[in-house]
């Protein structure tokens, strides 16, 4: 459930009365007190849409194990949960452009296409999360959660996509899974390097010194984004496509 | 260590192609990876040597180099050379029957396996046997010499004279072994292994004959106790579904003999068996026949002489009786009138052999061969003989100076055997073998040969004419040798059937010999052998290559 202030019975606040509040949410005894007007507030239970938003891009079907195995099974835990909560909840998968769209609904129907498509996608195409993201927040729905699992190995950034998730006024939490070979590749001898989405190829010899650097630049990356999402406020998680998708989940329901 | 074949390491140049088609084929291994840009932000990275070396650094190539290395090992066929307790071994294996004693043939054959697996070779083994026979002619092949031990069986007969065995030996051998229970008497430069003796009975007689006095006949047995502890054993006798059994007490170390009455039929073969679960079995059981020869029915004439009488009787199958037919004459101290048949004149006259006065002068001289290897005739002083004219072309046997005391002769009555001698105070001739075997020879002189019933284990057995020996399905005609005991079923004509008794030989009847030697000298004579290491090496070659092949595999 999204939490805003409003009208409900959970008390949250005070705060200095504003010409046009409602009197009856004036609180005489701290008047009395106090001698200033001061509104109680209260926490506004509204009930917002769960988007689970998850790349399928040809990066994300690499790794031991697969990182858009383990992104699938989040999603689908995620979407159990929701459905457990009486949420609606969509998904929309992603590489450059927006591939399947599952309009937030809720109920066991919604929950069987959910794990329908889940269980047939399939890692393709280059990754584009700004231009992807932005295309769907333009679609104009209704602000949620949004869930964002991807591995953010994009060359282009990100930023400009969880931008338009933020103006559509979404709650974001990012999700970032890497593959033990990302995250520590262990390669030696001579090595031609080729990405997997754009086909570009580099030839160097792997040392321990160039191991090194690869997971210095891949830090770098990652406190970029991390960086990013503490300075707006938007939770940030890491994982390994080693780690357990329900361990996973119980990490994120616990925020 | 050494290799015997030094060039085999040619094949180490395999390492130079390996090499080239390596770096020939040197390609970088592609590798996906989902985000090349963070590996493009990595600067270029001098290496090191040591991360050069690493990169140099290929499994598959590190095997291909150790295969190749293995392969040209392999060819050099690599030596294992160490101290070996000899070069060339001959092997005597004793095969004769005692050495079927329980266990022995398996302890021989384990020795002469551990001879040859700590000899170098060349190697020869020899069964020792009657023939000697080769279980493996000279070799250099340890193999062939293990395959040929393992053929070792002793057989049922007794074992050569040593030089007949040593003479298989042909050529320089640096060790002789013998394996033997029974170590012969000179064995001076042969190293004798000698088996440890067996707790053993044996039957070391039986036999069958006709009573000194009565009907019917005397069955003898004798066991011999070789164990540590006085016996009581159980004799049986069987003839066809007859069985005779008899208890026999027999102190540690001794022989003891029992005899039966026994009134049943002949013709069949005899067997005698003790009961008993010693080492060798062998020698529980022994045969008797009278095979084709009938009892001797003889007629006494003229006064009783017991000393003649038992002489007959232990010399042949010698039954008296006064009604004919008959099959010899005996005239004691007599003249006879007339001559029927063999007839043996004894102190006696008869037509055309007449005795003269007694003489007692004058040195004993055997004419015929047998005799004088038999007769001691330095005692016979005592004897007399009576002057005689001997018939035309009689054969003289005995002669007392100028006179002949023994000879034989064919008289138109039949065939005589003259024995024209007097004992009278000559006892002690009398109770010498002298007499007996003089008995025996006129005997035989007078009287077709009558052929045994009863042989050993490696005896030549004439058969009589028109006979056939029935062994299985097989019918044998003439002579043969048996090579196992046993009873032998001989027919003669159409129905008549006789058997032969064939036993162990004597010799083999006991299986431990009183004079086993502790000491065996041993000689260890050191020299270098050569143990081949290529199979190992073979396999560890197939070993890697195995490996290998799985790594490429998964690298494809």
């Amino acid at each position: 459930m999204s939490s805003r202030t409003g009208y409900s019975l959970e008390f949250t606040d005070f705060r200095p009365y504003q010409p046009g509040d409602d009197f009856r949410l004036v609180d005489w005894t701290a008047y009395a007190r106090f001698r200033r007007l001061l509104v109680r507030v209260y926490k506004r239970e509204v009930e917002a849409p769960v988007y689970l938003l998850l790349d399928t891009s040809a990066s994300m079907g690499k790794g031991r194990p697969e990182k858009l195995d383990f992104a699938a099974r989040l999603a689908a835990a995620l979407g159990f949960l929701a459905h457990r909560g009486q949420d609606r909840f969509g998904l929309t998968t992603f590489s450059a452009r927006v591939e399947e769209k599952l309009p937030p609904r809720r109920g066991k129907t919604q929950l069987v296409s959910l794990f329908r498509v889940l269980s047939s996608v399939v890692a393709r195409g280059e990754t584009d999360l700004n231009g992807a993201l932005s295309r769907w927040a333009s679609q104009g729905w209704e602000p949620g959660i949004c869930f964002l699992i991807s591995d953010f190995l994009c060359e282009g950034g990100w930023h400009e996509g969880i931008s338009a998730l933020l103006y559509g006024r979404h709650h974001v939490v990012m999700v970032q899974v890497l593959s033990p070979q990302d995250l520590d590749p262990g390669l030696q001898g001579e090595l031609e390097l080729v990405d997997v989405e754009l086909g570009k190829r580099r030839r160097l010899v792997a040392s321990e010194g160039v191991l090194r650097a690869y997971r210095e630049a891949l830090e770098s990356w990652n406190e970029a984004l991390s960086s990013y999402a503490l300075e707006r406020g938007i939770p940030y998680f890491l994982f390994s496509s080693e780690t357990s998708p329900v361990e996973a989940t119980w990490v994120l329901s616990g925020r | 260590m050494g290799f015997g074949v030094p060039l085999g390491f040619l094949w180490l140049l395999g390492w130079g192609v390996v090499l080239l088609l390596h770096f020939l084929q040197r390609r970088f291994r592609r590798e996906e990876v989902s985000a090349l840009f963070l590996w493009e932000r990595i600067p270029e990275h001098p290496l090191s040597f040591r991360e050069r070396l690493r990169t140099l650094w290929d499994l598959l190539l590190f095997l291909q180099l150790l295969a190749m290395g293995l392969l040209g090992v392999a060819f050099a066929e690599p030596l294992m050379k160490r101290e070996s307790p000899s070069g060339a071994v001959a092997l005597l294996l004793d095969g004769s029957a005692t050495m079927g004693a329980k266990g022995r043939p398996e302890e021989a054959k384990r020795i002469a396996v551990e001879i040859v697996r700590n000899s170098t070779g060349p190697w020869v083994v020899v069964l020792w046997a009657e023939p000697p026979c080769y279980l493996v002619s000279p070799t250099r092949d340890r193999a062939t010499a293990l395959r040929g031990i393992s053929r070792y069986a002793p057989t049922h007969g007794r074992r050569s004279p040593l030089p007949e065995a040593l003479a298989y030996l042909a050529g320089e051998w640096e060790r002789v072994v013998i394996i033997t229970d029974s170590p012969p008497a000179d064995t001076q430069g042969f190293e004798v292994i000698a088996l440890p003796p067996v707790e053993d009975l044996a039957l070391t007689a039986f036999a069958l004959r006709p009573p000194p006095q009565g009907p019917g006949y005397e069955a003898y047995v004798a066991v011999r106790n070789g164990t540590s502890m006085s016996r009581s054993v159980a004799v049986t006798v069987r003839v066809g579904e007859y069985a005779f059994r008899e208890r026999l007490q027999v102190p540690p170390g001794e022989e003891r003999g029992l005899s039966f009455p026994y009134f049943g039929p002949i013709y069949l073969g005899f067997v005698a068996r003790i009961e008993t679960n010693d080492a060798y079995p062998a020698n529980d059981v022994r045969y008797f026949s009278f095979g084709p020869s009938r009892i001797l029915r003889a007629r006494w004439v003229g006064e009783d002489d017991r000393f003649l009488r038992a002489a007959l009787q232990a010399t042949g199958s010698v039954s008296f009786t006064d009604q004919p037919p008959w099959d010899l004459t005996v005239a004691v101290r007599t003249e006879l009138r007339e001559v029927t048949g063999p007839t043996l004149l004894w102190e006696s006259s008869a037509p055309g052999v007449g005795l003269g006065e007694l003489v007692h002068e004058g040195d004993w001289k055997a004419e015929d061969e047998l005799l004088a290897d038999l007769l001691d005739l330095s005692q016979w002083d005592p004897v007399g003989t009576y002057s005689v004219e001997p018939p035309r072309g009689a054969r003289i046997l005995l002669r007392r100076g100028s006179v002949p005391a023994v000879f034989v002769a064919e008289v138109p009555g039949g065939r005589l055997a003259v024995a024209a001698l007097s004992f009278g105070g000559a006892e002690g001739v009398l109770l010498s073998p002298d007499f007996p075997l003089l008995v025996h020879h006129l005997l035989s002189s007078l009287l077709p040969p009558i052929p045994r019933g009863t042989y050993e284990v490696g005896e030549a057995i004439e058969l009589p004419q028109e006979a056939v020996l029935l062994e299985g399905r097989e019918e044998l005609r003439g002579s043969f040798i048996p090579e196992a005991p046993g009873l032998y079923r001989v027919r003669i004509g159409k129905e008549g059937t006789f058997t032969l008794a064939v036993n162990l030989p004597r010799e083999e009847l006991i299986p431990t010999s009183e004079t086993i030697r502790s000491q065996i000298s041993q000689r260890e004579a050191t020299g270098e052998a050569e143990f081949p290491l290529w199979r190992f090496w073979a396999w560890t070659l197939l070993g890697v290559l195995l490996v290998e092949g799985a790594l490429a595999l998964r690298r494809w």
